[in-house]
């Protein structure tokens, strides 16, 4: 029976990848071909712009909807003809059969975490272990020792994929070391970064490569009971992660005697409840404990003192999902890929102005510009780049002409930001830099637990200055001041998440300082992006007097009658933007400063 | 009725718990599943006497978490991202449509009942910004003109 795989992440879901599995179950059945095709619903195919993806016979359909899914089992399956028009264009616009093969976005992965997405049924046991599932836990038990698990992983050179890239086999030894009779293995899945979303990913597309890296950990270390925090946000990968448990217990890999040795190990799923600083891991312990989700003091680290005080290694999704590739293929095949000091790939979340948004797993030492261009396609609408944001929140911007600088933990805490979990936010001309920090600033006082003074108050300090400085209302002292601001919360707060959250002022002001400069002088945004410092007209040459946008004010600014001129009130205007959006003539444009009523402007 | 509520949420919490701590913040988990959305002070009250903890045990989680919440909310629950992959994909005029659409602001409700309006830090689905989730369910790539819609639809009861 051959297979026909259809993508069922969530945004292939979201784009209706069911009804699109519906319509096929039927189509199969009307033309009788039931019998010939097994639908799998696999996970995450990477590139969620262009879902929902179906694979017959090696042949990538993307876009699909029920009507192309009829002409799909017509042409292809009947009459084996590939319908053109729902195949993957390449960037000059030739259209692709095999697009995994063929399409720059795909083609350059390297597939390690992401070994299974897409290709089998995450609520398969079977499917993953027709995949060589499990086959790294038989042979950890049955053929290594502890230590020589720990060996492996020390030597393949993995460090975690969270954020901070400890080397994950140090991190297993510290806690193996540990004398103690109770161990825990905790697996975090608490993935809050805006921007990130690889860890979602996978579990939802392959959660038992999780689960195997765990038992693999506990094992190492001489735990007997796993948890997995995960958000509340995410309720597939919960469902996907409970139902593989529940197989995996009963097929004998997880519980008592594994596999028939006597190594027994159990995992449980904890469900987050909207915390951002449960990702950090003193805080996500207290939060499985049962307590407010708040960080505490480091040393002693979790792997001396962790779950209810017991030695207890806290692994990312995305380092625990590597676990099993490594014991199987060893630790030479793991280092062919990445760099010296950041060896293996790293799954990267592509967002913001690229065209090809979605997941993708290039080898570390990539540079940002093939990450950008060659894999994710360029900016749309031949808009420049101007910035990318990476590591969210706790990390920066790294601008446009550094771009070329190869991406691996070293280099980017060089520039100032972080890896993080990996999410890229890429920005263009149209994006305003004081804007990005104030945003991110917004968020850190949003999240930040309150229980120490530098994070509590200082995250608050800056945003307000932020917020000054967009409005034109900031000093130059506002700037030297930010800075200062910035430093000392960065030295002086208790985790991650405070130390972090200066990361988006502190490279934003070092690389767009004169952006900064330029909001406080001449009361001017440069993007046009700060509400306060831009007005709304319209070119007097463009306009055709059609009344469109009169017609969407909100507030009757906008004056003018049918083929005449119109004219937007400035005193009235509330810099919506809706009459921009309306206008088929690019007639509404934004000028910084703003202007005043009756202020006349020169059409740029 | 709410004993009745509590002692299930109590029952649910002890068949999964391994370990006596913990045992609370499960608690207040399923009583938002018990009470639908929500976990009244005097249901925490009764489940702190019941655990023979203070009910500031209680308390504290219930306050702490941001899905978690003491009253009522409304029928729907409109969360919409605040984060940045999304307020550069268009983000802050999906929020503005809202904010205007249903008359409220941020951890409001409005006076029908019908809507709250939430933000949140980032749905992790930003390859689709904009985005918003009610009670769940994911809507993406949104629009002002979308979400007009999408409201209407709910409003009509057209979306349940």
């Amino acid at each position: 029976m051959k297979e026909i795989r259809v993508c069922a992440g969530g945004a292939c879901i979201a784009s209706g990848a069911f009804s699109v599995r519906d319509a096929l179950l039927k189509e199969l059945k009307e033309k009788g071909l039931d019998g010939q095709y097994k639908i799998v619903e696999t996970g995450c195919m990477g590139m969620c712009s262009r879902g929902p993806f179906m694979v017959v016979d090696g042949v990538v359909y993307a876009k699909l909807n029920e009507r192309a899914v009829k002409e799909i089992v017509d042409s292809h399956l009947v009459g084996g003809k590939v319908v053109e028009k729902y195949l993957m264009a390449l960037p000059e616009g030739q259209k692709v059969k095999e697009a995994f093969k063929e399409h720059p976005f795909f083609s350059r992965q390297v597939k390690i975490v992401t070994r299974n997405l897409g290709k089998i049924d995450p609520k398969s046991i079977d499917d993953y272990i027709d995949r060589g599932g499990y086959k790294a836990l038989e042979k950890v038990l049955k053929e290594m020792k502890p230590q020589d698990v720990i060996e492996e992983i020390k030597n393949s050179g993995l460090r975690g994929r969270g954020g901070a890239g400890f080397p994950t086999g140090l991190k297993w030894e510290f806690a193996a070391k540990q004398k103690s009779d109770r161990k825990f293995v905790v697996c975090n899945a608490d993935e809050g970064d805006p921007g990130a979303f690889m860890d979602r990913a996978v579990l939802e597309g392959d959660p038992h490569s999780v689960l195997e890296g765990m038992a693999i950990a506990a094992y190492a270390i001489g735990a007997q009971q796993g948890y997995i925090y995960v958000r509340a946000e995410y309720p597939l990968a919960i469902e996907r992660l409970t139902v593989a448990i529940d197989q995996a217990r009963r097929r004998g890999f997880l519980g008592k005697n594994i596999l028939g040795t006597d190594f027994s190990f159990d995992i449980q799923i904890r469900i987050g409840a909207g915390a951002f600083v449960c990702g950090e891991e003193t805080a996500l312990m207290a939060s499985i404990m049962g307590e407010r989700g708040q960080p505490r003091v480091r040393p002693p680290y979790p792997v001396e003192k962790g779950l209810w005080g017991y030695p207890t290694v806290i692994n990312n999704v995305e380092t625990l999902a590597n676990i099993a590739w490594i014991i199987n293929n060893g630790w030479r095949e793991f280092r062919k890929y990445g760099t010296e000091k950041s060896p293996g790939t790293k799954v990267f979340a592509l967002a913001g102005k690229i065209n090809n948004t979605g997941l993708v797993e290039v080898p570390l030492g990539i540079t940002l510009r093939e990450l950008i261009y060659d894999i994710g396609g360029g900016i749309p609408g031949g808009k420049k780049l101007k910035a990318v944001q990476t590591g969210g929140p706790s990390g920066g911007v790294i601008p446009a002409d550094k771009i070329d600088t190869p991406i691996d933990y070293e280099s980017l805490t060089a520039l100032g930001t972080i890896m993080g979990s990996g999410g890229i936010i890429v920005l263009d001309e149209d994006d305003c830099m004081v804007d990005v920090a104030k945003f991110f600033l917004e968020f850190t006082v949003h999240e930040s637990c309150g229980k120490c003074t530098p994070c509590r108050e200082g995250t608050r300090a800056m945003y307000e200055i932020l917020d000054r400085i967009s409005k034109g209302e900031g000093t130059m002292e506002d700037i030297d001041a930010l800075e200062e601001l910035a430093v000392v919360v960065k030295e002086t707060s208790l985790c991650g998440l405070g130390q972090t959250a200066p990361n988006p002022v502190l490279t934003t002001l070092r690389y767009f300082r004169e952006e900064y400069e330029i909001h406080v002088k001449e009361k001017r945004c440069p993007a046009k992006k700060c509400r306060d410092l831009i007005s709304y007209v319209i070119d007097p040459k463009a306009c055709t007097g059609c009344t469109a946008c009169k017609i969407v004010c909100p507030t009757g600014a906008i004056e003018g009658e049918l083929n005449k001129l119109h004219y937007i009130h400035q005193d009235l205007c509330i810099k919506c933007g809706s009459c921009m959006d309306v206008c088929r003539f690019d007639a509404v444009f934004k000028v910084s400063p703003p202007i005043k009523e009756d202020e006349k402007v020169q059409s740029s | 009725m709410v004993e009745e509520k509590v002692r299930s949420a109590l029952e649910k919490a002890r068949e999964k718990v391994l370990e006596e701590k913990d045992y609370v913040m499960e608690v207040v988990r399923y009583l938002h599943e018990e009470f639908d959305g929500y976990a009244p002070p005097e249901a925490l009250e009764l489940a702190a006497h019941l655990l023979e903890v203070p009910p500031s045990r209680l308390y504290e989680i219930a306050t702490f978490y941001s899905l978690y919440t003491l009253k009522k909310e409304a029928k729907h629950v409109i969360s919409v991202c605040a984060s940045l992959p999304c307020h550069v994909a268009g983000g802050r005029e999906i929020i503005e449509t809202l904010r205007k659409e249903l008359g409220i602001d941020f951890g409001q409700v409005t006076p029908d009942g019908m809507f709250k309006l939430e933000e949140v830090g980032c749905l992790g689905r930003c390859d689709t910004s904009p985005n918003m989730m009610i009670d769940g369910t994911l809507y993406r790539n949104l629009t002002p003109e979308k979400v007009v819609a999408i409201l209407e639809a709910y409003r009509k009861g057209v979306i349940e």
